[in-house]
This record gives C-alpha cells, structure tokens and sequence, in this order.
C-alpha cells in the first residue's frame, strides 16, 4: 500500500480528476472513503484505489486535504503521484505538510517535531518514540513539570507584589519545590537520553589533547579508516561526525581537534570548533594519554563532564605510566575509565562497551519511558537543568528571592519553548487565582 | 464673534496626576501650556487610598522623579507615615510606600502648577474636540471658550460618561460630588476611538474619634528618613502618625452576605469589568469563601483631617449596610462614617489604538494619558503624563517622539503593555509585569533616567549636579573596593569583626558580594566616614548582584535581535500564509512596530509569529535580490 497525498485549496479538484468513483456523482463528502479508479493525464487506468477527501479545517493540515491510497512499490504510487502532478499539482517539500499544520496553528512546535522524527526515523524503535511524542507524551511530562514552576513564581510573585497580604514561603518550602522540581527534571532528561540513543542517535563528542589517540579509537569504533592518523600532534583540525549503531543503540560520533594551549591560527580554529561542539555534546568521550601527566587546556571538560555521561580512555597503557585514576579525581566527572592500549584492535571493545553501558545506565535509571526528543528539545531540557541549578546554587549563598527568581523565570520559559507559551500573562493568572489580593 | 479664543502650544485636559505631570513636563522643555479643570484649587487629589508607591508602583514614582517629575517630591515634603516594603527579598522588589497628608499633597501640586513659568490653569469643563484641517486641535468649552493648540493631551480619569454608584442609587458622576464629562466622551466616540467601560471603587472614611484604638493593632512609620526623591533630603518628619489594623469577622461576612442582592456588582447593574487586584469585599467573601479573615488597615487622610480611610472595605453597598458591615469590625463598633464608599463606573479609550509616544494612531497631535487608557492608580497616571506631556510638546515642536523600551523603565512597560495588548480590568503596575525586573530597580531610576531626561530638557541643573555626583561617587568607591587588597594582619581583624572567614590577599569587594557583610561595617572597620547612603545602596546592589544582573542584561542583548526586527509600516497583515485570522486582525489593528512586540499581543500563537518570521525573511530576501540585480 501506498498513500499520494494532497494538501491545499486544489486538493479536492485535482483528486476528482485523478480519481474517477465507483459509484456517485457530484461533490465528494468529507471524510467518506470512496472506491475508485486512477487515471493518468492521458486518461489511462492507472490503478484500482480508494480515495478520501478530508475537508479544512477538519484535516492534518486545516486545509482541504485529498488521499489517494494506491499499491505499493515503485512504479504505481509513481505514475499517480504524476498524474496528480501533471493536473496542477506540485511536490511536497520534505516536512512540508508538518510545516503547515504547524503553520496552521493545527500542532504546536513539540508535536511538529515529533512527526518530523517520525519521517526520518530509521528503526522502529525510534518510531515508536516519535508516535508517543506525537501523542504528546514529552509535552504531557514537560507541561506538568511546568505547571509545577509557575505555581512556585506565583507564589514568590504575590510575595513580592502584595507582601503582608499572602502566606510566606518557607525555606524548606522552597527546598522541597525545588527538589520535586530537579527530579522530574532528571526523569525527563533521563527518557530523553534513552529516547536519543535509540533514535537520533547520542552526539558523542571524542575529546582531548593532542596525539593521544582519538582518531584512532574513531576509526576503531567505525571500523574503517577514515580519519587521518598521524604521530603529529594536532593531525586533526576539522570535526569529523558518523553514526555508529551498536547493541540497539546509535552514536553520532564525532573527532575533534586535539585541546592545547597554544598551536597554530588553524589550529586554534580547529580546538574552537571543538569547544562548540563539547557545549553539545550529549556523551563525551575523554582521550588521554597515561604516558603523559594531566595536560593543560583541559578546563571546559571539568563543567562539560558532570553534565553528560563521560567515559574516559587512558590510551597508550603499554609506555611507562604517568596518569592515572587518581589524577582524574577532581578534574573530571566520570562514569567510566577504560586503561587501554588502541594500538591493538581487539581493545576497542571494551571502550564499546563502557560507552554502551554509560549510554543506557544514564538513561535507564530513572526512566518512566523512553521520550522521543530532538536536539532542540534535548537543549531546552538541558538548560532547565542548568536554571534549576544555578537557583539552587544561589540559594545556598542566601541570594534574595527575587534574584532566584531569574533562573525559576527562564527555567519556565526554557520549559515553555518546547510546547509555546508566555510567562507573564500565565504567572498574573496563577496570582489572582491563588490568592485573595487587594486591600 | 461671540466667543472668546484663546490659543496654545499644549492644552491639558484635566488636573489629576496624569494632567498635573503632563502640564509640568510640556512647560519644562519650554511649550506654552494651558492646563484646564473645573476645580483648580483641587487638582491632584487622592480619592481612593491617601498613599502612594508600593512594588512597582515606587518605581513609577522614582521614575517619574529621575526624568524631573513632581510626585516625588510632593509625597516627600507631605508623608505622615513611610515604610520600606520587601526589605528582605532582594533588590529589584524593595519599594517605598508612603502616606500622604492628603489635603495637603493636593495644595502642594497647585503651587507647583502655578510656580512653572508658561504654564497657566484655567477653570473650566471641556466639552468638545475636533482636529482641525491644517493640523492642530480646538477644544470647546462650557463657559463658551474655543481653545486652540497644536496638541492635546486629555487626562480625563474616570470622568468619560461616568456613573456612581451606591447600593441601588445611581447618579451621573465622576467622583463623589463632580459631574461627569459626557460632551467630551461623545466627541472621541465621534472621532471613531473605540471606547470601552471599566469599574472601580472606593472604601468609607470614617472619623478618627470614633475608633477605639486600644483593641487594634500598630502599624508605626519607619524610623529611618527615607526619601522617594533624589532631590529630598533623608530626614524622618517631625510628625508622623501611626496606622492601625484590623480584620473581619463572621458578622461581616453574614452582613456581606445577606445583602449581597443590594449591591449594585452582585444585582448585575453594573457591566464595567473591574480590577482583580482591588476586589470589593462583596468579592472577596464571594470569591474566596474558605478564607476567614481579611485584613483591614485604617489609614489617617491627614493632620487636619478627622478622616480615616479604611483600606480593604472597597464597597458599594446601600448606605446602612456599610455602617453595619463597618461596625463589624473590631475596634469600629462606634465608628462613625463620615463618607461612604460607592462604585464608578466609567469610559475609557481602548488603549490599542494609541502609539508609543501615547499619541492617538491617526489623530496628529491628541495624546492620552491615565485612566482614560484603562489604568488604575495614582502612579501609573503620572508616569504617562510625564511621557504625554513630552511628546505633545515633540509634537508641536516638530521633533521626534520618546519611546521607553522594557529593559528601560516601568514606564516602557506600563506603555507597551497598554499599546500593543490593551486591557480588559483597570491596568495596575506590578513588579512581576516586568520580564528584567532586576535592571528596572528603585535604587537605579536616576542612572537608568535622569540622562534621557538631562538631553530632552527636562531635568534641571541640581538634579543633574546631585546624579553626577553620585554617580562619580558610587563608581569611585566601586573602584577602590575592586583594588583594595586585605593584608595578612588584616585579615584577621577583619574577620573577627565580621564573624566570617576572610582570605588574606582577597579584595574588600569580594567581601561586600558575601550576602552578609555590609559595606558600612566595612567601611567602619576602615575607619572611613559612612557613605552617602543613596550612594552605598547603588555600591552594594552592584557588587552583591552583579552576577544576576550580567545575566540579565544578556538576555536583553538576546532577546533585542528578535525584538528588534522590524515590521515594515503598512504591511497588510491578512491573507499571510499560516497567519491565524484572529492574529491578522489584531495585527491589522495594533499595528505592532516590530516582531517582540507582535509576539505580545494576546490571541497571537508562537506560529502566527514564526509565519510572519517566515514572510518577513521572504520580503528580506526579495528586497536584497532587488538590491543585488541593480548592483
């Protein structure tokens, strides 16, 4: 089966031309199946199909939208999506018909991107994420967590605006939102994180200093030789990414150039692309060589690595060892440390295999379900995260309320990005509802 | 001719705070101004509650006073009674909140009209307006004078069509005892302003001998001088009075309740909306059943006055019922009413149609300015007579309007708020309606201000000495606390002075960024002299929220991009793809200057705002192929 879809003010007279019925005249009812016969431009039968026509609003795209469901393959869906073309209509744009349901107002931003993940979702464990997106199970989940917040700010709000005429928050009041608040959160990114690895795949970000291997564990994990390697330092200048699909799993890996003080003006251009891309990252692998002490400019991956899930490679274990997990302690947050030696092949595995086991344990834990989020809803998540901490960083340095108010403000509207809201209105409404104000 | 004709640069039309700010601003950069009100020994009154500030509303005030206004100076030199309210939670949402004398505040504003060179008041009702063919306006009066002047600005309050209200009488009026303006509200309607109808009310005065004050709890003025002027010295007044408070019980509430079909809200004879966040008692039992008790403050009217205004009886209810529901309270079982409360409902100028500069689309030259846009309070009022008051002065003088942006001042809110989404209840200020409430502080109004006001003539040449000086001041002493570095001896001594741990080798500044530490204890330790304590505000709000206020001012740096896009005038909004109709027919009527604002408009979904994105790219794009092809 194959289904040729129209969508737009011609819909309904190119789908009478194309489609000629079994039986009936005249106009066609919305939303009633009809049993049909194609025909091409040249009034030649095409195919035997059933044809609905789904009048605006009360369609996908709140336009008049016309189906044609014909057999599959290549040829037949072909020739009638000619036919349909040949009588006035054009291509569709990849996503086109999410963009005007979007456009329309029909969907909000969250499910268009769900439907767009369904489109390009390879597995079918990534379309099934994409069709509970759909449904709005991400909305659903980031909606209460919301909810959550602006009943706090109205309550800080109207503290701030009517003082004496409403009941003060408590300190321990405040801490127990704010803990309610980060596990949901945790819950969210954790579905998320899971959700990634299945669909997308994790942006999983190969990092270090120079020379100590991290092309070479790149070609090793892809198992062919496409980055350049080299006993030079600074080999590597521009970003290499692939996926790589392992246990279920998908990585979209990514070489980058090697972090130093110093280095030549394309160097350097290089080591600040990869600084981008380590702000991205959603799992990071640090490349270290053990034959070296800690090296320098290495600062961004201490803030970076309690972030993401981050396992660590201490490559070049067959030289004299001068790193080791010791030396780690306090300048890195890691899952994992894999001492290995990637001169021999056959010890990528256990790199696979950490790299697997922070992946899921990362997203497991906690997990009420997978969530089938795309880049920009796993970034709006991230920064929730990142508000909610600093609030309660400035709430352990006795920062007034109205200063934390920031970061609860922004968590909201990071929050409100992912389905489309304003905060103000919203917080005022909550106010007046809650409480009896005015003198 | 049979009428008399008298011309101006500006006329105002009326003389509450919105009119008196208007007339004063207009007179400063140099207009020759005529300020027209029925009473002109009454102007600037206080009929609902006799104080003034609170959050956000302070800040309005300190505004107002940064860009030369006069409230601010008027409730210092008249305040019986200050507080400084949020103390604890942080700086963006400390706010003064004062008590006036309130005969006294309205004679005060009267010798400031009539001290401001160029500015005269006439004594008179307004009964019509008309633009005239080659620009300006006439303006018709009652005693039969035709005034012309080259702009306008009205400031009628709740005079448009009013009507009191007091359980089932109801009588034309736009305050207790004045008549309404009905010529001038039909001379808008016929100018084609869309024109709606809001309510608001006011609580009973009672008389001061009449309260048994032993049974009811003190509320004392602040001890220390607090000033809402940069101009006014900090000293506490030699007389201050005490405010008391009281609640209500389960007799008020079977009062209330038992009468509720007399009330004029209740019995459906009113249809004007009203504010949320002044419910009328009838409103609060009504709406919040399971609430107990409200509060209810007793605030003195002024040092001559006998009367008490009751704060939190908001009511319009028979007058038998008041006294009742009045001697329900503890404390008041003899009071004596002196003055009931009652409803008023009244026409307002659906505030959408205006620009930024407050000037009417359509209308060169008419400028409104308070209540009459849908507001409430007394601050709100004299914030957008400031701003009327100047651009009706631009406007005859052929320079540009002043427009205030959000990250800017209250002002810039309150106006953008009102312009592009309008209101539904009388509009009051609140801290939370601004989104960079911690740029947008009281302590901060001068610098944010006071050289907007400098450039544009308003500000006068003490007002710019006293900003320069402290603002040399603050920076200074930011400066030496950045440098000064803490020895190892001193070290020591400072941390048992100041009960903490102190690094040696760290800076004074780090230590005034601890929460805890005070700069004047520092200073002290230092054996400095204490600073000028308007100065060490702005010293310490610098160093403790620095961070906070960096973050902010990012977001505003992110958010102009966006805010900053403009929309081509005279786009036709309708038949843009994926725009919602609701949406273009907004758009069509707002007629939003760029894409911030066209997101605020309510009724407008992100992705109306995303398919305007997308058509105005689309112009961008044709307009640069254009440029490109003829290169």
């Amino acid at each position: 089966m194959a289904i040729v879809r129209l969508s737009g003010p011609r819909a309904e007279a190119i789908l009478a031309q194309v489609v000629r019925r079994a039986r009936g005249e005249g106009v066609w009812e919305s939303h009633r199946l009809y049993v049909g016969q194609a025909f091409s431009a040249t009034d030649q039968l095409l195919d035997e199909v059933l044809a609905v026509l789904m009048k605006g609003p009360r369609s996908y795209t709140r336009e008049d939208v016309g189906e044609i469901h014909c057999h599959g393959g290549l040829v037949v869906p072909g020739l009638v999506l000619d036919s349909c073309v040949s009588r006035g209509a054009r291509l569709a744009t990849p996503g086109e018909f999410t963009l005007r349901a979007f456009l329309s107002g029909r969907i909000d931003l969250g499910q268009a991107e769900s439907v767009l993940a369904l489109i390009q979702a390879g597995s079918a464990g990534a379309a099934r994420l994409a069709a509970e997106g759909l449904q709005g199970a991400l909305s659903k989940q980031v909606a209460s967590l919301r909810k959550e917040l602006l009943e706090w700010m109205a309550f800080w709000e109207a503290e701030f605006d009517f003082g004496d005429e409403v009941p003060r928050m408590t300190g321990g009041q405040v801490a127990g939102r704010l803990s309610r608040a980060r596990d949901a959160l945790q819950c969210l990114l954790a579905g998320a994180l899971e959700g990634r690895a299945s669909g997308e795949g994790l942006l999983t970000v190969l990092v270090g200093p120079p020379n100590a291997g991290k092309s070479t564990l790149w070609n090793l994990l892809l198992g062919e030789e496409r980055a350049l390697v080299t006993a030079h330092p600074g080999t590597t200048r521009d970003l290499l990414e692939r996926p790589v699909h392992f246990g279920g799993h998908c990585l979209r890996l990514v070489d980058s150039a090697g972090l130093r003080p110093g280095g030549g003006p394309i160097e350097r251009l290089g080591m600040n692309r990869c600084r981008q891309v380590v702000g991205q990252a959603e799992m990071l692998v640090v490349v270290l060589d053990s034959s070296l002490p800690w090296p320098r400019g290495l600062e961004l991956l201490s803030e970076a690595s309690r972030r993401v899930p981050t396992v660590v490679v201490l490559n070049k274990r067959d030289l004299p060892q001068r790193l080791g997990v010791r030396d780690l302690e306090d300048r890195l947050h890691c899952d994992a440390v894999v001492p290995t030696c990637l001169l021999r092949p056959e010890e990528a595995t256990s790199v696979r295999a950490a790299l697997l086991e922070a992946a899921t344990r990362a997203g497991a834990g906690r997990a009420a379900g997978a969530l089938s989020v795309n880049h920009r809803q796993w970034q709006a998540l991230v920064r929730a995260r990142e508000h909610l901490e600093s609030l309660e960083n400035g709430l352990q340095e006795g920062m007034p309320w109205d200063c934390l108010a920031v970061d609860l403000r922004l968590a909201v509207s990071v929050l409100g990005e992912i389905t489309g809201e304003n905060v103000t209105d919203e917080v005022l409404e909550q106010v007046f509802s809650t409480f009896c104000l005015g003198k | 001719m049979g009428f008399h004709m008298i011309s101006a640069d500006v006329v105002v039309v009326g003389g509450g705070h919105a009119g008196c700010e208007a007339a004063l601003a207009a007179a400063r950069v140099g207009c020759r101004v005529l300020l027209i009100t029925p009473n002109p020994s009454q102007v600037a009154r206080l009929p609902c509650n006799p104080s003034i500030g609170g959050p956000a509303k302070a800040h309005l005030v300190r505004e107002v006073d940064a860009l030369g206004g006069e409230m601010a100076r008027a409730i210092d030199a008249t305040q019986i009674h200050i507080r400084n309210l949020n103390t604890g939670k942080g700086p963006a949402v400390q706010a003064l909140r004062a008590q006036a004398d309130s005969p006294v505040y309205s004679s005060r504003l009267a010798t400031a009209l009539s001290a401001q060179p160029g500015l005269e008041v006439l004594a008179d009702l307004v009964e019509g307006l008309e633009a005239n063919a080659r620009g300006g306006l006439s303006l018709r009066c009652r005693s039969g004078r035709v005034l012309r002047a080259g702009a306008c600005v009205l400031a009628t309050g709740t005079f448009l069509g009013a009507t009191l209200y007091m359980g089932r009488l109801r009588m034309p009026g736009g305050r207790s005892g004045e008549p309404p303006a009905n010529g001038l509200g039909r001379s808008l309607r016929a100018l084609g302003l869309r024109v709606g109808r809001l309510k608001t009310g006011t609580c009973p005065r009672i008389h001061r001998d009449s309260i048994d004050f032993g049974s009811l709890d003190v509320l004392p003025s602040s001890c220390d001088g607090l000033a809402f002027s940069d101009l006014s010295p900090l000293q506490v007044p030699l007389r201050h009075v005490e405010c008391h408070l009281t609640r209500t019980t389960e007799r008020t509430r079977t009062v209330v309740l038992d009468n509720l079909d007399r009330s004029p809200l209740y019995g459906g004879r009113i249809s004007g909306a009203g504010p949320r966040y002044c419910p009328s008692l009838e409103d609060k039992f009504v709406r919040f059943p399971d609430r107990e008790t409200h509060l209810v403050f007793l605030e003195p009217e002024g040092l001559q006055t006998p009367e008490v205004y009751l704060q939190g009886v908001s009511t319009s209810m028979p007058l038998e019922v008041q006294v009742a529901m009045v001697r329900s309270l503890p404390g008041l079982h003899r009071a004596n009413l002196l003055r009931p409360g009652y409803a008023v409902e009244y026409d307002f100028v659906d505030p959408t149609q205006l620009d930024r500069s407050l000037q009417v689309r359509g209308l060169p030259g008419l400028f409104l300015a308070g209540q009459i846009n849908g507001t409430s309070g007394y601050e709100e009022a004299a914030a957008q007579g400031v701003l009327a008051g100047l651009n009706a002065a631009h406007h005859v003088g052929g320079l540009d309007p002043v427009f205030l942006d959000r990250d800017q001042a209250y002002l810039g809110v309150l106006v953008d708020d009102l312009v592009c989404r309008g209101t539904r209840e009388p509009y009051r200020m609140h801290t939370s309606r601004a989104e960079y409430r911690l740029l947008l502080r009281q302590e901060n109004a001068d610098e944010r201000l006071t050289p907007l006001g400098r450039r544009l003539g308003l500000v006068c040449a003490e007002r710019w000495q006293t900003y320069q000086e402290r603002s040399l001041a603050s920076e200074g002493e930011v400066r030496r606390l950045l440098e000064r570095r803490v020895g190892e001896a001193e070290a020591q001594s400072l941390a048992l002075r100041l009960e903490a741990t102190v690094a040696p080798g760290c800076v004074l500044a780090d230590l005034v960024r601890r929460p805890e530490t005070s700069l004047a204890v520092l200073r002290e330790w230092e054996g400095l002299a204490p600073l000028d304590p308007r100065v060490q505000a702005k010293v310490e709000v610098r160093l403790k929220y620095e961070g906070y206020i960096a973050r902010q001012v990012r977001e505003v740096a992110k958010v102009r991009r966006l805010e900053g896009m403009p929309i081509p005038d005279g786009l036709c909004f309708s038949g843009l793809a994926g725009v919602s109709t609701e949406a273009a027919e907004k758009w069509g009527r707002v007629r939003p200057v760029c894409v911030g604002q066209a997101g605020r408009i309510p009724g407008v979904s992100p992705s109306d705002v995303s398919a305007l994105l997308v058509h105005l790219r689309r112009l961008q794009a044709a307009r640069e192929e254009i440029c490109g092809g003829a290169a």
